[in-house]
């Protein structure tokens, strides 16, 4: 990436807050998660796919069942926050002819994945085996997904203000849908591949974390000119960073493979990926403090990502020492309320680092582009200028000729 | 400002440029240096050195008669085995057996038996027991990649030795089962017969979906699931010889020598297995016709006779209301067992009429359930019909469907 990331946003206040809100409940929802893995009960029901409401009138009073039950109860909830997230994201649209051809595309894509859904249910106590892929629900899916980017994608390469936005909230409803079919797969075929599906649900809850933090921090508030230094970071410290973002990732990667099949090679991996990361943070938040700029574009950020970092090398140590330093195999160490907290929360803040790593380049990525545009733009308040824009781009493409 | 390796600039250009190109090749050096060290690994292979632990947990000897006062709980199966001595039970620690005996049995089972990575079945100085775990297919190889399949799987909910206390197990109830009793609930093979191998297969590839958390494994090809199967069959093998040598050295006192009291336990146990492979199969179903026809209601009328009798077969003695208020009990293990709930479509043992039939033919004498070897092959199957027919009220006939499910 050379260019700074485009940050003229018309996207109204309440946006922002659903997208804080989406990202936060899916943290709670990564807490749920973990918990299932600390307590191995991944497979506690062993019924996939289900209604919601099912979740209410089948259940047992046992540890593990509530919490893998509570999951699932969450990943219904931020579905539900992600659609009305990227409904919004799409009424922010200017033109609007393409905003309800979107809408629709959304509206499609969500049923036919509901479709989906529902043959399968209808196929739930069919050996799988012996199940019938619904192809009409797959289709149909596919026609919305093809309508919402055909839209997202055009407003792109038309330069309308907030396409990168919808593009990226198009993604995450996409990501989340990707997400729960991972993990409803890892229980209906748990016996093939269950353990590598839980492993690659894990990784794939980072992405769609990341994607949600990434519409969060986008869609807030920019700084104004005013409280800006005159001159903007290091362009190379923002790369720097998103390296270190993608970094953390890969660490992250081969945490989720100890998690779940520990080799011996992921083991030696997840160590030295750890010292490596570790320096290029250590790096990367030293300039960040050096640099006036830098500073205060970063914010609270660089301090929060200094205390996970020290946070997690110490609950590392400790869920190494409680999972590999036994006197037994790794998967035979009794489950107690003790090194399941410490696991749980290494893997959890190994999320809060990846996050906040990634704050962190965004916020870095932005500059000047962002400090010229007047403070009437105001990127949080739905205002009629961004409307008269869009509709001037509307006529511009309808009539031929250039926007005014 | 301070200077800083980040900042934009010709020089610090080409600084950052040398500096990424060595930490590049630094890392690309350890990756071969790692993947040299730690190979790709697997983590299905059992470590050399890793032996079957002792046992330590209690062994229970003797059941209560009393029925318990409610059903199991999630995690608390060690309490309620140490309160079957104060319900009339026996229990013992095998840490009461003396360390000498302990020292013997455990260089046995490890003779006899091996360890995790290298499992086997033989006895020293004697080759029949080497010939009969081969008959029955239970070689050093097939047991090798068998044990690689049962930790990948299984070895979680059901433990290294099979003792049922796998760590994800300690959130489970039903608890995962314990084969060291080298019982079985659902044998067609008969009363307090050991298991041949397709009932083995059968659960396996099935599971007991709604009832317990045993997933099933049909998705895993049939070669695997049979391996799967005959590590069960070496555990519980193993799992009984110790069992029994400990129980006879806790409960006799002056006890013999533990290697030749194990070794006969081994011979008498593998013949058990061997003997259960030749059982006679079970009697084919007769052709009742489909559900609400004349034939199969008039067999379900008669199995609902037998089921509701109050002599005989009483049946409503333990599954009160037809399963819906069943008669708590101890099984052998010391947990708590709950007789079937036949208003429900699952059942543990599986749902076809033969399954059906070995359970009634032959009881589940794991949990008390007995056998009725004095009913015809007909009234077996008479019950089977009413059994089965008992979650589908629809076809139950006239007069019954209102006593089985009567309006509130």
């Amino acid at each position: 990436m050379t260019e700074p990331l485009d940050t003229f946003r018309p996207v109204p206040r309440w946006l922002h807050m659903g997208a804080i809100l989406a990202a936060a409940s899916t943290l709670l929802l990564l807490v749920l998660g973990q918990l299932v893995t600390s307590f191995r009960a991944g497979m506690a029901d062993p019924i996939w796919p289900t209604e919601p409401w099912y979740l209410f009138s089948n259940y047992k009073l046992d540890f593990g069942y509530l919490v893998e039950h509570t999951h699932r109860i969450a990943a219904f909830t931020v579905g539900g926050l992600v659609i009305f997230l990227v409904l919004g994201l799409w009424w922010t649209e200017p033109r609007q002819t393409a905003r309800w051809i979107a809408i629709v595309g959304v509206l499609v894509l969500i049923a036919g994945f509901g479709e989906f859904h529902r043959g399968l249910m209808a196929q739930r106590n069919v050996s799988p085996t012996e199940v019938r892929i619904p192809l009409i629900s797959v289709i149909v899916t596919a026609i919305g997904f093809l309508i919402v980017f055909g839209v997202a994608i055009s407003q792109m390469l038309l330069g309308v203000g907030g396409a990168s936005l919808r593009i990226l909230g198009s993604t995450a409803l996409v990501a989340v849908m990707i997400q729960g079919l991972l993990g409803g797969f890892r229980v209906k075929l748990n016996e093939l591949v269950g353990t590598d599906l839980a492993a690659l649900h894990g990784i794939f809850a980072q992405v769609v974390l990341s994607l949600l933090v990434l519409l969060a921090v986008l869609t807030e508030e920019p700084l104004t000119p005013s409280s800006l230094q005159s001159v903007a970071p290091s362009r190379l410290l923002g790369r720097w960073s998103i390296g270190l973002t993608a970094l953390l990732f890969v660490q992250i990667v081969w945490g989720a493979i100890i998690r779940h099949n520990p080799t011996p090679l992921t083991q030696r991996l997840h160590f030295l990926t750890a010292f490596l990361a570790l320096a290029v943070a250590v790096l990367i938040l030293r300039a960040v403090f050096t640099d006036p700029s830098a500073s205060i574009r970063v914010g609270v950020i660089g301090w929060v990502l200094s205390g996970l970092l020290i946070a997690q090398l110490c609950l590392g140590v400790e869920a190494w020492m409680m999972k590999f330093g036994t006197y037994t195999l790794p998967e035979l160490v009794p489950i107690t309320l003790e090194n399941a907290t410490i696991r749980t929360l290494h893997a959890l803040i190994g999320s809060g680092i990846l996050i906040s790593a990634l704050a962190l380049a965004v916020r870095l990525m932005r500059t000047s582009k962002s400090e010229t545009r007047t403070p009437s733009t105001n990127n949080i308040d739905w205002t009629e200028q961004t409307v008269a824009q869009g509709r001037a781009l509307e006529i511009a493409a309808r009539f031929g000729g250039n926007a005014p | 400002m301070h200077s800083t390796p980040l900042r934009d600039g010709p020089r610090t250009t080409r600084t950052v440029s040398k500096t990424v190109l060595v930490v590049a090749l630094s890392g690309v050096l350890l990756s071969i240096i790692t993947v040299a060290f730690s190979g790709c690994g697997s983590q299905s292979d059992y470590p050399t050195h890793l032996a079957f632990p002792s046992r330590t947990d209690r062994l229970v000897l003797k059941i209560p008669e009393i029925a318990p006062p409610g059903p199991s709980s999630p995690g608390k199966l060690e309490a309620e085995l140490a309160e079957l001595d104060g319900r009339g039970g026996k229990t013992a620690e095998p840490l009461t057996v003396s360390a000498e005996a302990r020292s013997s049995l455990d260089q046995f089972l490890r003779d006899s038996f091996g360890t995790p990575a290298a499992p086997t079945i033989h006895l020293i100085n004697d080759d029949g027991v080497t010939a009969m775990a081969e008959r029955m297919g239970l070689t050093s190889d097939s047991l090798t990649e068998a044990g690689k399949l049962f930790r990948k799987h299984c070895q979680g909910c059901h433990g290294l030795p099979g003792d049922g206390r796998g760590p994800a197990g300690l959130f489970i109830n039903p608890y995962p089962r314990d084969f060291r009793r080298g019982s079985f609930k659902f044998v067609s093979t008969g009363e307090g017969m050991k298991p041949r191998r397709p009932d083995l297969l059968r659960t396996i590839t099935e599971g007991m979906k709604g009832t317990t958390a045993m997933p099933s494994f049909g998705l895993q090809p049939e070669q695997e699931r049979e391996l799967l199967a005959k590590y069960v069959t070496y555990l519980a093998i193993r799992g009984q010889v110790e069992f029994q040598t400990l129980a006879e050295q806790v409960s006799v006192s002056g006890a013999g020598e533990v290697a030749h009291f194990a070794s006969m336990r081994l011979k008498e146990v593998l013949a058990e297995w061997e003997k259960a492979e030749h059982a006679p199969a079970l009697p084919t179903a007769p052709d009742d016709g489909e559900p609400r026809s004349k034939t199969h209601e008039a067999a379900v009328r008669r199995g609902y006779e037998l089921f509701t009798a109050k002599t005989g077969t009483e049946c409503l003695k333990c599954h009160g209301e037809f399963g819906r208020k069943p008669l708590l009990r101890y099984d052998i293990w010391g947990t708590i067992a709950r007789p079937a709930d036949f208003t429900a479509t699952n059942l543990k043992g599986g749902t076809r009429p033969e399954d059906v039939f070995a359970r009634i033919r032959g009881g589940i004498a794991a949990v008390g359930m007995p056998a009725h070897p004095n009913l015809s092959e007909r009234q077996v199957w008479d019950l089977v019909r009413f059994v089965r027919s008992v979650p589908y009220p629809r076809e139950l006939p006239e007069g019954i469907q209102e006593v089985v499910y009567p309006k509130q």
